[in-house]
């Protein structure tokens, strides 16, 4: 849920049930304001009444005084004195049912005798007041109520821009690409320190990077030499002819083990350098031919494996790449092929103007295929196996936003190479 | 033949120089730049083995100063760094061919004679050895003055055997060599065995005799039985 949705909820929730309390509040403390003041008026009437009864010794004519109607009947016998309030419905001659507020009390005339006197006033007047009033403010809350969830859509919105703006300037940051974004300057102070501190993050980030980055070149190149040395002087030693068996045995594992380190040190080395654009320049390919030839150097060895090769080209898709990715591609695409088939299997090599397809036989995967993309993965015994050829496809299928799916059911493996996902723009050469 | 080696890793370079050496051919070392330029000047070189990292610059500056002094030259690069993008330039610089480290001493030794035999032969070079005659521009073998008829493989192992006589070959190197290291798979020295025992065989039958020994549990030397 976005954050002006939840913030814009959340007001709208408290501010209604303020509004309801504070009405329900209201209606009833005026409605007991208007139930005072008639109560007022009454007890103002009722006291007229008493004091022209105590001076005039007679029942006083205060209908006409009276707003309301007023009720009198008489005794004989003295009453004890006493007051009342009472909400009654009246019903008029027309037959309406009219609600009054009624004060009832009783007293002694100077004579002795009693006297009872009832004084109605309406109270639909009042209640139409109220009715008003109580409309009015509950237009006035709604209207205010919505004023209020807009102002805090609009101010919310605005203040949180430069949150936004900051998020989607940090969507274009690219490691790789060395592209920093440029952080909007924001004048709220938060925000201020938001973004010093994710651009100090970036800078850290970009240089632990670089560092990492020239450790690998450089221990990448580094190790060669000494490689080299190690390599050399295994095979001169193997000229030697006074070596026993055992002797000889230990050279070949060393120059082994000197040769598999080679492997995984080119392989890194690629990897790293894919990373680093290190691969910017772009040439016509042609998937076509270098399948060819790299079959063709293979083809003994195909032969003694009985594997059987069907190629289908279709058209020659049209990307430019750098040649040599474009060759790591291939070979790594069909060396695993080859590789981790097994006898008297297949390989079917469908290349369109929009894909690569390549088929073969194996032995079934224990893990999801999309892993086997992963680096020093291996699925089989293979000790020879790196474990970096596809993670080496992966890269190179990443770099020029190719499309790539590896499928497998059962000992039938398939890999795609799609190259209509490609887009116009291409990685920039930094 | 007179090779000069052009490294700055002075252990590498004795390595280089040992292998080389035992086939009378002669060596030196230089290890910076400025000490390969005093050496050109005194001694006339065929073949230049050169490091592109030197100490006191980049090897592949040697190139135009070895084509003034005889263009007939052949260059054959090393570099420490990572084939893809050192292969365009060294070849590109006029280099005749190049190695990534680390690599088989035997691969070197079989890239620099043929390289020579392409500068200074023309390529109508004619390997000989004893009953074996390899004629390298038209890929023809023949023994005893018959022709023999070998696969491509066969063809490109007996050449490198030829060009590392008397040398015990690593079955790593000479994969390697025939099929490059890509597909490098559990049962790939059977294929080499395969090959080697055709080759033998081919030899044999056109009345050669058995050249190629196995060394047990390392690989193959050619050698007079």
């Amino acid at each position: 849920m976005k954050l002006l949705v939840r913030t814009t909820i959340y007001m709208v929730f408290f501010n209604i049930i303020l509004f309801i309390t504070g009405g329900i509040l209201f209606y009833y403390v005026f409605k007991s304001y208007i139930y005072r003041q008639i109560d007022n008026n009454l007890m103002v009437e009722m006291q007229l009444v008493r004091d022209e009864i105590l001076h005039s010794d007679t029942l006083p004519d205060i209908a006409g005084k009276s707003r309301g109607i007023i009720h009198i009947s008489l005794s004989d016998k003295p009453v004890r004195s006493a007051q009342v309030f009472i909400d009654t419905v009246l019903k008029t001659p027309g037959g309406d049912e009219v609600t009054y507020r009624y004060l009832k009390f009783l007293g002694n005339k100077p004579d002795g005798t009693g006297y009872f006197i009832g004084i109605f006033h309406s109270l639909e007047e009042r209640k139409e007041l109220l009715q008003v009033v109580t409309l009015y403010i509950f237009f006035l809350i709604i209207t205010l109520l919505v004023f209020a969830v807009l102002m805090n859509y609009f101010v919310s919105r605005k203040l949180w821009s430069s949150f936004y703006k900051t998020l989607k300037s940090l969507r274009e940051f690219d490691l790789s690409g060395m592209k920093k974004p440029l952080l909007w300057k924001s004048n709220i102070t938060e925000f201020q320190e938001l973004n010093k501190v994710l651009d100090e993050m970036m800078d850290k980030m970009i240089l632990d990077f670089n560092n990492v980055k020239d450790f690998t070149n450089y221990a990448s190149h580094e190790i060669r030499t000494p490689l080299a040395v190690i390599s050399s002087k295994t095979e001169i030693l193997m000229q030697a002819g006074n070596l026993t068996e055992d002797q000889m045995r230990m050279l070949i594992r060393i120059q082994e083990s000197a040769l598999r380190l080679t492997r995984i040190n080119q392989g890194l080395l690629i990897i790293s350098k894919i990373d680093n654009y290190e691969y910017a320049e772009k040439k016509e390919v042609f998937f076509g031919r270098m399948i060819d030839e790299y079959l063709d150097k293979l083809e003994d060895m195909l032969e003694g494996k009985s594997i059987s090769i069907t190629r289908e080209y279709t058209g020659e898709p049209a990307v430019q790449m750098h040649p040599a990715l474009a060759e790591l591609l291939v070979i790594n695409l069909l060396s695993n092929a080859i590789k981790h088939n097994i006898d008297h299997g297949i390989i079917e090599i469908v290349l369109s103007e929009n894909s690569l397809s390549i088929r073969n036989t194996g032995s079934p995967l224990s893990a999801p295929p999309e892993e086997m993309f992963e680096k020093f993965r291996k699925e089989s015994a293979h000790s020879e196996s790196l474990g970096l050829g596809l993670s080496i496809v992966k890269k190179i299928v990443d770099f020029y936003r190719l499309g790539i799916e590896y499928t497998c059911s059962g000992s039938l493996h398939h890999i795609v190479v799609h190259f209509t996902s490609q887009e116009k723009k291409l990685p920039d050469e930094s | 033949m007179k090779i000069l080696i052009i490294e700055d890793e002075r252990e590498l370079a004795l390595s280089i120089e040992e292998y080389l050496k035992k086939e009378n051919q002669l060596c030196d070392v230089a290890g910076n730049l400025k000490r390969a330029t005093e050496k050109m000047d005194e001694v006339l070189y065929d073949c230049f083995v050169i490091d592109i990292g030197l100490p006191d610059g980049n090897g592949l500056d040697l190139i135009p100063l070895i084509k003034e002094r005889d263009s007939n030259a052949g260059i054959l690069i090393l570099t420490a760094r990572d084939a893809l993008t050192d292969k365009i330039t060294s070849l590109e610089s006029g280099a005749d061919d190049y190695l990534t480290k680390p690599f088989h001493l035997s691969e070197l030794a079989a890239r620099i004679k043929a390289i020579y035999r392409r500068r200074n032969l023309g390529g109508n070079t004619v390997i000989r050895h004893n009953e074996i005659e390899v004629i390298i521009q038209t890929r023809i073998v023949k023994v005893n003055g018959k022709p023999l008829t070998l696969t491509r493989k066969e063809y490109d192992l007996l050449v490198y055997f030829l060009s590392n006589k008397e040398r015990v070959l690593s079955r790593e190197s000479i994969v390697e060599h025939l099929w490059g290291d890509e597909v490098i798979m559990a049962d790939t020295f059977d294929f080499l065995y395969t090959h080697i025992k055709n080759l033998r065989k081919k030899i044999m039958d056109k009345g050669g005799r058995d050249y190629i020994r196995s060394v047990y549990g390392i690989g193959y030397r050619f050698t007079d039985p």
